[in-house]
């Protein structure tokens, strides 16, 4: 059959470009995965958003004086543009009496909107090198080459390495606020460590799933992985896993049809699996209501004994 | 002790609301007699403003009824004000204090037709009741919690009920405020008008009030303040919190209750 | 006449989504108005797949449709599935657009939508288009959406705000806040899916959200709230396509971010003129 065949061809890792497009995706989406349970554990899901819209004009201007497509060069462009953004929400919304919602979609559509201008203009520009920035849109999984590997590979060693160093402190201010305010734990270094954390992965996580759908990648893991479990260091690695498993998923429904985008596909299963851990995880909608009724049985039954 | 009231101008019969399976309050059954002004007195989560929310329907309930003046809400609503917890809403809103209070006499009917000359006039009575006239054209973020909590005052009375309530209508509000919300409150008494407030500063409530409610997710008592208003009451409401029950000896010391006999 | 129907197009658009946009602001909905702007994507999709053509009014009052879905399976997952509100719109609405996207690329792939003008639209090409009197399809639909919304608006002022300012209260006067709720709802989906074509997803979320923004740092009363609001859009639209012109870039983004920067620009001058406010009374003090 077809299908087996593919299928085979796909896990037997035999071809070397598939290899890459599948590690370089896998370790991006393990990176996002960790990252994701900073986000959603200290509600910022939606800056998110803001920060990897905002990515676009820095990856142009990181183009724009370089004149090469150099990842290295377009995530540091990148990485300034999300700090850019972060700030502009905090400050419109600390100086006026615009609302933090509100400020988060003007950042988001001011900055995305001047990344677009400066597209145009780098297209009109001449420059062979420019085209496939528009790739940055919706991911580029499958130009993934060896030479990406080693700047995901340091990004993803980059982000354990903080982790780890700051694991405790991450822990409990994302636990406990308030006991973290107690024993005297900086607030501001909190907030900076997430939000360089994310404005890191986003710079590089738009490779495969592109600017529009990137906060997907850096909500929907943990999401899901916090139905699973209470544990900090467990979430972290079921939320990791999930993200793994759907952009392995994401690329194998690419490879079966030409005309089957990786980024979207990698979030709609990502998208599928918080979905199915909301009605079926121990936590879950389905699985309460069943517990309930079983409970409820079971009450009954004694009664009448 | 529930005390029973005849005729009595809003009923509760076992009325039991939850928040996520857990019971908020259980088993509500009460009465109020008409024209009394009245404190629902409790510790912090004992379920005061989810009794009020419920009366007003705007929390599901889970079981029992509410009636007022022996009908459903629905079909007596004009006859009742509520006054929210000031914090409830963004101050921040692009109104001036008058454009609030005219929205005391929006109704569900009226929503369409343009507001009278009467229904202006009625609205800066009720301003000048609460002594904010002259803030009349101010933006509501201009003011003070105290000044904010007379604004929404000033909406009720625009609605021209019969029954009032009040979520904390103290909380947060400075003295001249809170004299002067007092002052309003006596004055609808004497007009024949039925008050029920919550309140949870136990030292003043055996002054302003005279039926006191007692709640800690049971209603623990119901009547006239010289009934409820007793140490052994109040220690059954604040079972076990010594802080409160200190204040409680301090304030029955010091008031000698009832001091307000009517 | 080409550049007028341009222009046109785009004052539209901003009349409607800065009207709409001002009660999502006022009510802290602004992100509901990006979920809304990105979940209607497959809904215009398979509008266009069963009609074979964009512009068809009644398909696309159907695929606003996908809106009010979104929002509601938003809001289911936020009240009984355990997600937290934020994290509720991240998720539905990159599910929606993904599939949107996936429609597009595999389904519709030889059709006129492409992945590109998804996000800013193909304002150029609406001069172009087949007419109906004279003014081409998408302007005239969006003239008819203008209708309503401002009708909607300036009869439904009284509901829109009290349901705005207090919930409770509005709900003890026996006014219908779900009512209230959907009908902005509904109304935001259906102008955001007709605005679709011509600026875009991104674009949408900037005209509901920057005017009604500036609107409220300039003035504290809901009446010029309002006026401010679309004045603002209309104003940024036809200076911005100006300058779009003049320096050959493309007219939507460049309407968002003269929208962005004269927010910014205002608000830096406010902080300006407060320090130096602060500063002359401390040296008055002083003396």
């Amino acid at each position: 059959m077809d299908f087996w065949s593919d299928f085979l061809y796909f896990f037997s890792f035999a071809d070397t470009n598939i290899n890459n497009v599948l590690i370089g995706t896998s370790v991006l989406g393990f990176t996002c995965g960790i990252v994701s349970v900073l986000v959603v554990l200290s509600k910022k899901a939606l800056i998110v958003d803001a920060i990897s819209h905002a990515v676009l004009p820095g990856i142009c201007i990181g183009f724009m004086f370089t004149g090469v497509k150099n990842p290295i060069y377009l995530s540091i462009g990148g990485m300034a543009a999300g700090a850019v953004a972060v700030y502009l929400v905090d400050w419109i919304s600390r100086i006026s009496r615009i609302k933090k919602d509100a400020s988060i979609a003007i950042s988001l559509s001011v900055l995305f909107s001047l990344g677009v201008i400066l597209l145009n203009i780098i297209q009109h520009s001449g420059n062979s090198n420019q085209s496939g920035l528009t790739d940055f849109l919706f991911g580029k999984a499958a130009t993934i080459i060896q030479s990406d590997l080693y700047l995901f590979g340091a990004v993803f060693i980059f982000v354990i390495l903080t982790l780890l160093i700051f694991y405790q402190h991450l822990k409990i201010a994302l636990f406990d606020a308030g006991f973290a305010k107690t024993i005297g734990l900086s607030e501001k270094l909190t907030q900076g460590l997430i939000s360089g954390l994310v404005i890191i992965s986003t710079a590089v996580g738009i490779q495969t799933v592109g600017i529009i759908l990137m906060s997907a990648l850096l909500i929907s893991p943990a999401s899901a992985a916090l139905f699973w479990t209470n544990n900090f260091k467990k979430a972290i690695l079921i939320s990791g896993l999930f993200a793994t498993l759907s952009s392995v998923l994401g690329v194998f429904v690419s490879f079966l049809s030409a005309d089957m985008p990786t980024g979207p596909w990698i979030i709609v299963v990502l998208s599928c699996f918080a979905l199915f851990s909301a009605f079926l995880s121990k936590k879950g909608v389905i699985t309460k209501k069943i517990r309930a009724k079983i409970d409820a049985s079971y009450n009954l039954k004694e009664k009448e004994n | 002790m529930i005390k029973k009231v005849e005729n009595p101008i809003l009923e509760v019969r076992d009325l039991t609301v939850t928040y996520d399976s857990k019971p908020a309050l259980c088993d509500a059954n009460f009465g109020i007699p008409q024209g009394s002004m009245v404190g629902l007195v409790g510790p912090n989560g004992a379920g005061k403003s989810t009794l009020l929310k419920a009366l007003m329907e705007l929390i599901p309930k889970s079981s029992g009824n509410v009636k007022f003046f022996n009908e459903n809400l629905e079909s007596v609503r004009k006859k009742i004000a509520y006054v929210p917890q000031k914090e409830s809403v963004d101050w921040d809103f692009p109104a001036t204090v008058f454009d609030i209070v005219e929205m005391g006499r929006y109704g569900s009917k009226s929503l369409f037709k343009r507001l009278t000359k009467n229904d202006k006039e009625i609205a800066r009575e009720a301003l000048t009741k609460v002594k904010m006239l002259d803030f009349a054209d101010r933006h509501i973020s201009e003011l003070s919690g105290g000044q904010q909590q007379r604004v929404f005052i000033a909406r009720a009375l625009a609605q021209k009920a019969d029954v009032y309530l009040m979520d904390e209508p103290f909380a947060g509000v400075d003295v001249a405020s809170e004299k002067t919300i007092v002052n309003v409150l006596v004055q609808l008494q004497n007009e024949g008008k039925t008050i029920f407030v919550v309140h949870h500063n136990l030292q003043s409530a055996a002054e302003y009030f005279d039926w006191m409610i007692l709640i800690n997710k049971n209603i623990v008592a119901s009547g006239p303040i010289k009934d409820v208003f007793t140490p052994e009451l109040l220690q059954k409401t604040y079972d076990g919190n010594l802080t409160t029950l200190e204040q409680i000896g301090q304030t029955i010391q010091k008031q000698q209750f009832p001091i307000r006999e009517s | 006449m080409f550049d007028f129907w341009i222009i046109l197009t785009a004052c539209i658009i901003a009349i409607n989504s800065s009207l709409l946009g001002s009660f999502l602001v006022l009510r802290k909905m602004s992100l509901i108005g990006d979920a809304l702007s990105h979940s209607v994507l497959p809904g215009i999709v398979i509008a266009f797949l069963i009609s074979g053509e964009i512009n068809s009014f009644w398909m696309l009052i159907g695929a606003s449709g996908f809106g009010i879905f979104a929002i509601l399976i938003i809001d289911w997952l936020n009240r009984f599935g355990g997600f937290g509100k934020d994290s509720s719109i991240g998720i539905v609405y990159t599910l929606l657009f993904a599939i949107g996207i996936i429609l597009i690329t595999s389904i519709a792939k030889n059709s006129d939508i492409d992945v590109d003008c998804v996000l800013f639209g193909d304002i150029n090409t609406v001069p172009l288009l087949p007419k109906i009197f004279t003014i081409p399809v998408p302007t005239f639909n969006l003239l008819i959406i203008a209708v309503i919304v401002t009708l909607t608006i300036l009869f439904g002022l009284k509901g829109f705000k009290i349901s705005t300012f207090d919930k409770s209260h509005a709900q003890t006067l026996g006014v219908s806040i779900t009512f209230w709720n959907y009908l902005l709802l509904g109304l935001s989906s259906i102008s955001t899916v007709f605005s679709f074509d011509s600026v875009g997803a991104i674009m949408v979320i900037g005209l509901i959200v920057i005017p009604p923004s500036f609107a409220n740092i300039i003035t504290r009363k809901l009446s010029r709230f309002l006026i401010i609001s679309v004045s603002f859009g209309v104003v940024s639209c036809i200076i911005g396509h100006c300058i779009a012109i003049y320096l050959d870039i493309p007219t939507v983004p460049t309407i968002g971010f003269l929208m962005g920067l004269i927010l910014i620009l205002t608000l830096v001058f406010q902080t300006f003129k407060k320090n130096f406010q602060q500063r002359t009374k401390a040296k008055i003090i002083k003396q």
